[in-house]
């Protein structure tokens, strides 16, 4: 029974499932569009943002960990101290999640039946900086000390040996906040994992006032007045970061392995990792011819399809199914939004068509160490 | 007043701020208990419990003991009296005792004064330089207040002298007042001054001898904070500057720890005492300031390995020698491994790995019996044919030579033996290398059965001619006997049929040194011995085997009895036919290594049969890495096969490949793991034929693969700035390493080690002259080869090398022979060099010993050797000893190019003390006293009576006169005609009675 269990989570844990369901499930609870907002609400969804659904995936997450702690492999990761944060993230990222969501719901309610949301508050009403604040604040600065005791108390600093150029650390892991970054350069080369997808989350994020103009949903929690924005975000939040940073905490193991949370670690462990490029499954696979002499006839295909994908997609896009905010943003600001919409999609493209067809990039030139 | 809005409620705030700042306050106080309560503090006070009452028990001891003391009675006594009689003069002492006061405040407030004055002095003379040099101010006026200050300071200094003078006076009054007392404290003083240290060290310690104050600040020093100061309990630290500890890339002094619990290692006093306060078990050696290896400069993790910066039992990387102890210390200190680590101390049956970290340039390192075990079978069993070992780089190859096999031994014996060698030879070194436990499945028998084949083929097809002279006469198989036990062969050869128990030493290695004599007319031809007796070195150029300089007869007696012993079984066993099939598959599995599947078959079908066992046998030779230890034509260059092991000590144990094998994870129990079952790593692997592990089986001891872990444990990248001075040189080395490496030690005692030979002496009087069982065992010493202690002291270096390089006999009824080895003139010098160093000598080249033979000093040498009749055992050049062969003694003519005098002196004074056992008396010589009776004084003659009873002159005589002896110094010709024409039946053991003149 239990080793059915652990079976089981081992392989619904590898990225292929695990990743692939998620996103699935995504758009059911965060529905962007009509159609899945229906089906949300056919299959009770919201259920989740209810008190009885907070308590439901707490105990259920609880429950989990606990079981974990009689895995003797799962429990060495998770009693890990570098790991007690992640296993925080984890248990934090819902309650949040869970406290917006369960607010913007209700306020979605009041909302329809015309009332003001909850948050709206009276210009009259005011609120005292002391003692309401400062003392709030000040027991909040209390418990927090208390907690930071008792985590040090608790648990020694996870000091490693001196560093050894012979013997690099196997896994040889980022910090926790890095393991997304980390994770992402299993898919792409390190310039465009290392350099331009850090600017351009950056850049991403910096411009999300420029280009969200809905003037509704400010100062309270809404989802059916941001149903757009808000997937969007925790699409690349929950989903290409979080995810990936409890991916690179729980199953990378050495060699950079996938391991289920219940199996062992072990250092042998050889899985097949033969990858090819583009243009080698066109030419060699496809065509049976060898590969061209020259470099940009070879790569030919991957310029086509990345081309395609950036410049043919967004005013195809506009035309169909951002019609309605093409005409808001107009052309500057939609062809932003766009370029970075599908920049952001590009990382779980990549990661299928590595997973699908083996494929290692898509422009290959090594010659140039210009890699997509 | 209106009241305030509030939108939380105050109270309840109010409630949840006293709740969380209890909380906090909790918390705080948790925090500081945490930091506080260290392992090593409770190690502290319970050493300080255990040292309080061992210090208490030491207290009444000495207490009891001196109590008994009838000098400290009286002592006590005489203090009384004293006591008593200065009590009576009480009055009589106020008078001075009150003078002394008042002149102590008298001399106090006059150096003041003077005090005052000098300083005035020079503030005076410094402004009458400036206005004399530099016209700043008035010279007379400058000058006038110079003098009076001049006049003042004198004045005052004359006074001072008187006060003092007078004080000394009333000091010395008050002085012979308690002159009894005084007298009587200092004696008891001397009775109790253990006492005092004892209860002084108790005041430290045990709060029961505090006075309340001190309790106190015994209880205040080592509060929380205010422990910054003088803490009782604190972390005690030894930091080595020279020894440091390598971060890869950087070094940082080594910091040891590990006497903040370890409290009673430097202390004998705590040899009983409960872990970790034992005492050191060999402070002879080590941590006390007297031994070779003080703490203060060697700490314990340069040895020991560990974390010497951690304080807790598992920071401090302690390893348990064996699963059972694993187990107490989890259930005990909740032991684990420390992470990180990668010098976890060393088991304690390994301890003596860290004695190379420093000594590794040494091929004996004294103390160190398993890590020496370790590095001579490394030796033996010429691990560094295969592995590459720095320490063993150029070293000679282990196994015998195989250029000229063919005449030596046949193909069926050969391939017998490369399958099982030890079905031929039980205690061989040749390890197995087919029917182990990766190569045993039938698919794998028939082809290594095969393999064998291919391999013999190539031995004999590249195998080189070797003439034999025929044997020039029929051997005597009992005299061959006779001289196998007596010429020195069993100094490295065993003859043993069958297998025995033994525990593996040094000493037993030595006598392993050569091949155990068995069987041999099963394997080679007694031409092949005879030829090879003779002269080995023309068979095998670099073999380790010596010329015994035998005659004719006597090789062919040996070889006659050496063909006695044959092993029938061995010659029985099947050899599988030759199977082209099979040796199509070995040579195709070779060939696609290089070629395409194609190609190689292309060339297979080219190939006859001879060309596959050419190729197969060449290949399979560079695979199993033969080569390592046998010349093999054609791979005379070949690169070793082995993983390098010079630092294999320092490889991470992630680097080590544990296969499927469930063991621990430690390089000790790999290391053994690969020893005892070198081929286990391959268990449930799948593998090509030619991928799986290939290191042979040695069929080691438990006891040998210990000390082979412990050496492998050594070798380690860590090599501190310091090094032994024997490390430090080079040529010393060498002649250590000529040493072993020739098994001089086999014969001779160096060192206080060796001279394995000698229970065979004892045996070979036993059978061959019917000696008695205790009669032999006094007989070892002198028919055994010498012992070389103090070789260097005794020698001159310019002979010794003559004699090493041309033996003669010395002494001259000594059945053993020195063999001749075939050394250049450089290794004697090594080895010189090497007996030099270990007497402390320097001198190479040493001037004549001059002697003036009209002194009394000489006359008194040649009258006391005459009275001793030296002459009854000793020769004069060629002049036969009086007495019959059994006590024959070296040529005295040969000492004045022999020995050093100086040795001679300290031989003639006892000679037991530098060769226990010897038969050499020492030599009457007489004293003051015995010189001061006449009827004595009469029997002596003038050089001796000259000399006054000065014994050491004496013996300087006896030496310059040994020194003048004329005659032959090399007699070897005259004994041995001697022998050949009388034998050696003198030793015959016929009547005790006869032996009765020995004593």
């Amino acid at each position: 029974m239990m080793e059915g269990f652990k079976l089981l989570v081992n392989t619904l844990a590898h990225p292929t499932i695990m990743l692939t369901a998620g996103m699935l499930v995504f758009l059911f609870f965060f529905p962007p569009n009509d159609w899945f907002e229906k089906w949300n609400r056919r299959l009770h969804l919201n259920f989740l943002w209810t008190k009885k659904g907070f308590y439901f995936v707490i105990i259920l997450m609880v429950v989990f960990f606990l079981i974990g702690l009689t895995d003797p492999n799962f429990s060495l990761i998770i009693k890990k101290p570098d790991n007690v944060p992640i296993i925080g993230l984890i248990f934090f990222v819902f309650i949040f999640l869970w406290i917006s969501m369960s607010q913007a719901l209700k306020n979605d309610k009041l909302i329809d039946a015309g009332e003001k949301p909850e948050e709206y508050n009276d210009p009259e009403d005011k609120v005292l900086v002391w003692p309401d604040l400062v003392y709030i604040e000040f027991i909040a600065l209390i418990l927090c000390m208390s907690l930071l005791l008792i985590w040090s108390i608790g648990l020694d600093a996870p000091l490693e040996g001196p560093a050894n150029p012979a013997d690099s650390p196997n896994p040889s892991k980022a910090p926790w906040y890095f393991l997304g970054l980390q994770e992402m350069l299993v898919y792409f080369d390190p310039w465009l994992a290392g350099v331009v997808f850090p600017s351009l989350i950056l850049f991403g994020l910096m411009s999300i006032p420029f280009l969200d103009t809905n003037p509704k949903g400010g100062g309270y929690y809404s989802y059916k007045q941001r149903r757009l924005a808000i997937p969007i975000f925790l699409f690349g939040w929950m989903i290409l970061w979080v995810a990936l940073i409890v991916i690179g905490t729980f199953l990378r193991g050495p060699n950079w392995n996938f391991f289920g949370p219940f199996e062992f670690w072990d250092l042998h462990k050889l899985v097949p990792l033969t990858n090819i490029n583009l243009s080698e499954i066109i030419y060699i696979k496809w065509f049976s011819v060898g590969l061209p002499e020259n470099i940009l006839v070879r790569e030919i295909f991957g310029f086509l399809i990345v081309f395609g994908y950036f410049l043919l997609l967004p005013p195809l896009l506009a035309k169909t199914a951002f019609k309605k905010l093409h005409q808001n943003l107009g052309n500057f600001k939609f062809g932003l939004f766009i370029f970075l919409l599908l920049f952001m999609l590009s990382l779980p493209i990549k990661m299928y068509l590595r997973w699908l067809f083996n494929l290692k990039y898509l422009i290959a030139i090594p010659e140039f160490f210009f890699n997509i | 007043m209106a009241k305030q809005e509030r939108y939380y409620n105050i109270l309840k705030l109010n409630k949840l701020f006293a709740i969380s700042s209890i909380v906090f306050l909790f918390l705080l106080i948790w925090m500081f208990k945490d930091d506080y309560s260290r392992d090593w503090k409770g190690y502290q006070r319970e050493f300080r419990l255990l040292e309080g009452e061992l210090t208490s028990n030491f207290l009444e001891l000495e207490k009891s003991r001196i109590t008994a003391l009838n000098d400290y009675k009286v002592a006590q006594q005489e203090m009384a009296a004293a006591e008593k009689s200065l009590e009576n003069k009480r009055v009589d002492l106020q008078v001075p005792q009150k003078l002394l006061k008042s002149l102590k405040n008298e001399h106090y407030k006059i150096e003041q004064q003077l005090a005052f004055a000098k300083a005035e002095y020079d503030a005076a003379k410094y402004e009458y330089e400036e206005a004399v040099g530099k016209k700043h101010g008035d010279v007379i006026k400058t000058k006038k207040r110079l003098d009076h200050f001049n006049i003042e300071v004198k004045q005052f200094t004359l006074t001072l002298e008187d006060v003092e003078r007078e004080l000394n006076q009333q000091k010395k009054t008050i002085q012979d007042f308690l002159q009894e007392v005084t007298g009587a404290e200092k004696r008891i003083g001397e009775f109790t001054r253990k006492i005092n240290i004892y209860s002084r060290r108790l005041t430290n310690i045990d709060p029961g001898s505090m006075t309340v104050g001190n309790k106190m600040a015994d209880f205040i020093r080592d509060l929380p904070v205010l422990d910054f100061l003088n803490p009782y309990y604190k972390i005690d630290q030894i930091i080595l500057k020279d020894i440091t500890e390598d971060l890869n890339f950087t070094t940082v002094p080594t910091v040891d720890r590990c006497i903040t619990c370890h409290l009673g290692i430097a202390k004998p006093e705590y040899e009983d005492a409960p872990q970790p306060f034992k005492t050191h078990p060999n402070l002879d050696l080590y941590i006390t300031n007297k031994s070779h290896h003080p703490m203060e400069s060697f700490g314990c993790t340069s040895c020991h390995g560990g974390r010497g910066r951690g304080t807790n039992f598992i920071t401090t990387a302690h390893t348990p020698k064996s699963e059972e102890q694993e187990l107490e210390w989890v259930e005990k200190y909740q032991w684990h491994e420390m992470h990180h680590w990668e010098t976890p101390m060393f088991p304690k049956q390994y301890s003596e790995s860290g004695c190379f970290k420093c000594h590794s340039e040494e091929i004996f390192i004294s103390h160190a019996e398993k890590l020496n075990l370790g590095t001579n079978l490394i030796e033996k069993a010429g691990c560094f044919g295969c592995h590459i070992i720095e320490r063993y780089k150029d070293k000679r190859l282990v196994g015998p030579d195989l250029n000229k096999i063919p005449k030596k031994i046949s193909r069926d014996w050969t391939y017998r033996w490369i399958r099982d060698p030890k079905s031929f030879r039980h205690n061989t070194w040749m390890p197995k290398f087919f029917g182990l436990e990766n190569n045993s499945d039938p698919e794998s028998q028939v082809r290594t059965g095969q393999e064998i084949h291919a391999i013999i083929h190539y031995l004999y097809k590249n195998g080189k001619d070797f003439p034999l002279y025929p044997i020039p006469r029929l051997g005597n198989q009992e005299r061959g006997e006779e001289l196998v036990n007596s010429l020195g062969c069993l100094g490295c050869h065993l003859i043993e049929p069958e297998p025995f128990e033994e525990t593996t030493s040094l000493q037993t290695l030595r006598r392993d040194h050569g091949p155990n004599l068995i069987g041999l007319a099963s394997k080679t031809t007694s031409q092949w011995i005879y030829n090879w007796l003779k002269q080995p070195s023309r068979y095998f150029p670099r073999t380790k085997m010596p010329n015994l300089r035998l005659t004719d007869e006597e090789a062919a007696d040996i070889t006659s009895y050496l063909m006695t012993m044959s092993n029938g079984e061995f010659l029985e066993q099947s050899i599988p036919k030759l199977d082209e099939m099979v040796i199509d598959n070995i040579v195709k599995s070779f060939l696609l290594m290089m070629f395409s599947d194609f190609d190689s078959r292309e060339k297979l079908k080219s190939m006859k049969l001879e060309d596959k066992l050419d190729y197969a046998g060449e290949k399979l030779i560079r695979l199993y890495g033969c080569f390592g230890c046998h010349n093999i034509p054609g791979f005379e260059d070949e690169k070793p096969i082995g993983t390098e092991l010079t630092e294999e000590g320092s490889k991470p144990v992630e680097k080590l490949d544990f296969g499927l094998l469930d063991i621990k994870r430690s390089r000790e129990a790999w290391f053994t793991q690969k020893l005892k079952h070198p081929r286990s790593f391959d268990r449930d692997k799948v593998k090509g034929d030619y991928e799986k592990l290939r290191m042979p089986d040695f069929e080691f001891s438990d006891v040998e693969v210990e000390a082979i872990v412990t050496a492998l444990q050594g070798f380690v990248k860590t090599s501190y700035g310091i090094k032994p001075v024997r490390s430090q040189n080079r040529d010393v080395h060498m002649g250590q390493w000529l040493v072993r490496e020739y098994n001089c030690q086999g014969c001779h005692i160096i060192e206080n080690d060796g001279g394995a030979i000698r229970p065979t002496i004892q045996d070979w009087l036993i059978d061959q002259y019917a000696f008695t069982e205790s009669d032999a065992e006094g007989m070892i010493i002198p028919f055994s080869p010498p012992d070389l202690n103090t070789q260097g002291d005794r020698t001159q270096p310019n002979w010794l090398f003559d004699f090493l390089k041309n033996p003669t006999s010395i002494r001259p009824n000594l059945r053993v022979r020195m063999p001749t080895f075939n050394f250049t003139d450089s290794d004697w010098s090594y080895i010189i060099k090497y007996f030099l160093f270990l007497d402390g000598e320097v001198a190479t080249y040493e001037s004549k010993h001059s002697v003036d033979m009209k002194s009394f000093q000489y006359l008194a040498g040649k009258e006391l050797s005459e009275l001793g009749a030296c002459d009854n055992c000793h020769f004069y050049g060629t002049t036969f000893p009086k007495q019959t062969p059994d006590t024959w003694a070296p040529n005295l003519a040969m000492t004045k190019v022999r020995l050093k005098p100086e040795w001679v002196i300290q031989w003639l004074k006892n000679p037991q003390d530098i060769m226990k056992g010897t038969k050499m008396p020492a030599p009457y010589v007489p004293t003051k006293e015995d010189l001061a009776v006449p009827e004595i004084r009469e029997s002596f003659g003038q050089g001796i009576l000259n000399l006054e009873g000065d014994q050491d002159a004496m013996l300087r005589g006896i030496t310059d006169f040994m020194y003048t002896i004329p005659g032959k110094t090399d007699i070897s010709k005259e004994i041995k005609d001697y022998f050949d024409k009388n034998g050696y039946d003198f030793l015959q053991q016929e009547e005790e009675a006869e032996w009765g003149e020995w004593e």
